[in-house]
């Protein structure tokens, strides 16, 4: 497959044309009327993948944390480099965290022009209404900034990467209360809010889950393809890295 | 830097900007969404794009010396 371009890039073909599909179809698609969401609920399409595409990169984040911790291990029958594992770690949480800003900004929007449709344009509840689905993911969102503040105070490569895949592993298990427990147990302004379910089990079409669906795995691939251009340029400072500190350690031998 | 007190001033002003969001049915909204959400799809490769440039131009140099 890794030298087969076509299956290669294939994830980003089926990036382009289901994304391409849920904006085209989703912007045509005649919507059940609803006075309250009007033009706007067609951002069901657009701001709910964000949220599935982040947990997905950070599924990738946590898997390759514990990777991490197995090759560190010296008892492991393994030659990976851990050092190359902290950078896919930190790459896929850095495109989880993008998409979890895009989700929060999407739904700023659009609960502007929805729940908060009547509160006056100068309060702060008018773009903040402190629904708790809404404060979960800004608690996310705090919780790998902590990651990332924390990966920033190591000078020394191996300890970071043991520390922070340690903690990145307990950001991901806060996901799930965050995003799985919560929406399903407190009542909010979300239409998912307190029904029990993170999915919508009922009241959208057919019609909407085939461009919903497709969207979200539109959303999923395009992440990895963002991840995967991340991760190249983690990869490619650390060979640059690399070969300068050989270069100077060369050089100072020289010199003795 | 990045002007907080910009942030707080387009708040501020959101009355005109929620006036703006709710023309045609609200579909002002929806275009801003997409704008957000590609935009900064856009923006994101393009930057990491161009950086991916430079570091493989660097390494390239390196291997040449």
């Amino acid at each position: 497959m890794k030298n087969n371009p076509i299956l290669k890039n294939s994830y980003k073909f089926l990036a382009i044309g289901l994304l391409l599909y849920a904006i085209i179809y989703g912007l045509v698609v005649e919507m059940p009327y609803n006075p309250i969401w009007g033009q706007s609920s067609r951002a069901i399409f657009y701001h709910v993948p964000m949220w599935f595409a982040m947990l997905v990169l950070m599924g990738i984040s946590v898997w390759h944390s514990v990777r991490l911790l197995r090759a560190l291990d010296p008892d492991a029958e393994t030659n990976l480099n851990p050092l190359y594992l902290d950078i896919k770690a930190k790459e896929a949480a850095r495109v989880g965290v993008f998409f979890n800003i895009l989700g929060l900004l999407t739904g700023i929007v659009w609960s502007r022009v929805t729940w908060n449709e009547n509160i006056p344009g100068n309060e702060f509840a008018a773009w903040w209404g402190w629904d708790p689905i809404q404060v979960c993911a800004l608690v996310s969102l705090l919780i790998y900034a902590a990651y990332f503040l924390l990966r920033s105070s190591f000078s020394e490569d191996e300890s970071r990467a043991k520390v922070s895949a340690v903690y990145n592993i307990f950001a991901a298990s806060t996901l799930i209360p965050l995003f799985f427990v919560v929406p399903r147990v407190l009542e909010g302004l979300h239409p998912t809010a307190g029904k029990g379910s993170f999915i919508f089990k009922g009241g959208i079409t057919t019609e909407i889950r085939m461009i919903l669906y497709p969207g979200l795995i539109g959303f999923i691939c395009l992440g990895i393809w963002l991840y995967n251009l991340r991760h190249r340029t983690g990869t490619l400072s650390m060979r640059i890295e690399e070969m300068l500190a050989e270069r100077s350690y060369q050089k100072n031998q020289n010199n003795v | 830097m990045f002007n907080t007190s910009f942030v707080f001033n387009f708040l501020l002003q959101s009355e005109i900007q929620q006036e703006w969001l709710m023309v045609s049915d609200k579909v002002n909204s929806l275009l801003v969404i997409l704008l957000t959400i590609f935009g900064g799809v856009i923006a994101y490769l393009y930057f990491t794009g161009k950086k991916v440039k430079e570091l493989e131009a660097q390494l390239d140099e390196l291997e040449k010396n």
